[in-house]
């Protein structure tokens, strides 16, 4: 087992970066690996509610962040730098995530074997 | 210990900026392919003063920059590898970080 | 854990190598096979290079440049014979982009195949199970 953090840094829709990392979160808290998500800049605009992914013409693959705590992701951070940033509270999103500073964020990423940044 | 690995310009991509963000005080930055133009930008080298900087050599070659960047290279912080200096640093360090 | 110290580095490591870029007008599939390159020269070991998102057009047989062009996708494919590497795509990024083995023709009533019998369809699994076998994951 590994610990491997996931890392979101795009917008939904203008590509296909956070639905491809999703897939790879979910998949490998499935293979039993210590997984932890950091959504950090535009990637943070995954999780705010009443999107309408259809619109973009894209299948709704944001419903499916709510399902990470099934798969037994645990850890869920969020940049507090870039939720500032954007004039996005944490309570607005549609996932309990906790607030990270950027030094938080950092030691995480030195106590992780892996991680990869979509 | 983490090297971050770079690959896109920072003036089209924030992956640079982000990294900084969260840059550990024993971490470096590998500049690679197009990320290495910001060298030439005197408000990028201030921001990059104090970090560990590695540069791929061949990268800088086939842009023409190597004139260009004289002055960045002469300070110590930036060292000059090329793809067999990668897979030694991506081995001393505990991961290696893609931006 | 991974072996970190230095005098660990006389050794032979294992590297997963993953590549998201395509195999023209990116540079980070490129860069991967270089990379690929100096650490074999070195006697390390590349077990499996696992393509994802755009990289999985790196698989595709029909790249065509012109002949004193690079042809990336055929240097793939000599490296990993040479070498013994496992070249994977992940199936799910492959189909959507159109990139499609003899078997996925078959599966879905598709009329053509464009996927080279090198490279095989596999799940992220994959990625994963070879990130668990690895001393350093690197990805372009």
């Amino acid at each position: 087992m590994k610990k491997i953090s996931i890392l979101f840094r795009h917008s939904p829709y203008g590509n296909a970066a956070s639905r491809e990392g999703l897939d790879l979160a979910l998949l490998s808290a499935s293979f039993e690996q210590e997984v932890s998500v950091i959504f950090i800049g535009e990637g943070l605009l995954n999780l705010l509610p009443n999107q309408q992914p259809q619109l973009s013409g894209v299948k709704d693959y944001i419903a499916t962040f709510k399902a990470m705590p099934l798969y037994d992701i645990e850890s869920v951070l969020v940049c507090e730098q870039s939720l500032a940033q954007l004039g996005i509270g944490i309570n607005e999103l549609s996932l309990d995530c906790e607030s990270a500073s950027a030094a938080l964020i950092s030691h995480h990423l030195t106590l992780s074997d892996e991680v990869l940044v979509f | 210990m983490n090297l971050h690995h770079i690959q896109t310009s920072a003036y089209t991509d924030n992956a640079l900026s982000l990294c900084l963000r969260y840059y550990g005080v024993d971490d470096a930055i590998l500049l690679a392919g197009d990320a290495i133009n910001c060298l030439l930008d005197v408000n990028w080298q201030t921001q990059l003063q104090g970090k560990t900087l590695y540069l791929l050599e061949s990268d800088m070659l086939s842009r023409g920059l190597k004139t260009k960047l004289e002055n960045s290279l002469n300070s110590s912080h930036i060292t000059v590898i090329d793809y067999a200096g990668f897979v030694s640093l991506s081995l001393q360090f505990s991961k290696v970080i893609t931006w | 854990m991974a072996p970190n110290s230095g005098a660990f580095l006389s050794f032979m490591s294992q590297f997963i190598i993953q590549v998201n870029g395509s195999v023209y007008g990116s540079f980070a599939s490129v860069s991967a096979f270089h990379f690929c390159q100096a650490a074999l020269a070195q006697g390390h070991r590349i077990h499996k290079v696992f393509f994802y998102q755009d990289g999985v057009f790196n698989a595709n047989q029909l790249t065509c440049p012109a002949s004193d062009e690079p042809n990336l996708h055929q240097q793939w494919l000599t490296l990993a014979t040479d070498h013994n590497i496992a070249l994977v795509n992940c199936v799910s990024a492959a189909l959507r982009r159109g990139i499609v083995s003899a078997q996925d023709t078959t599966e879905n009533g598709l009329q053509s195949v464009n996927c080279a019998p090198q490279f095989t369809m596999g799940g992220l699994g994959e990625l994963i199970t070879g990130i668990e076998k690895a001393d350093r994951l690197i990805s372009f």
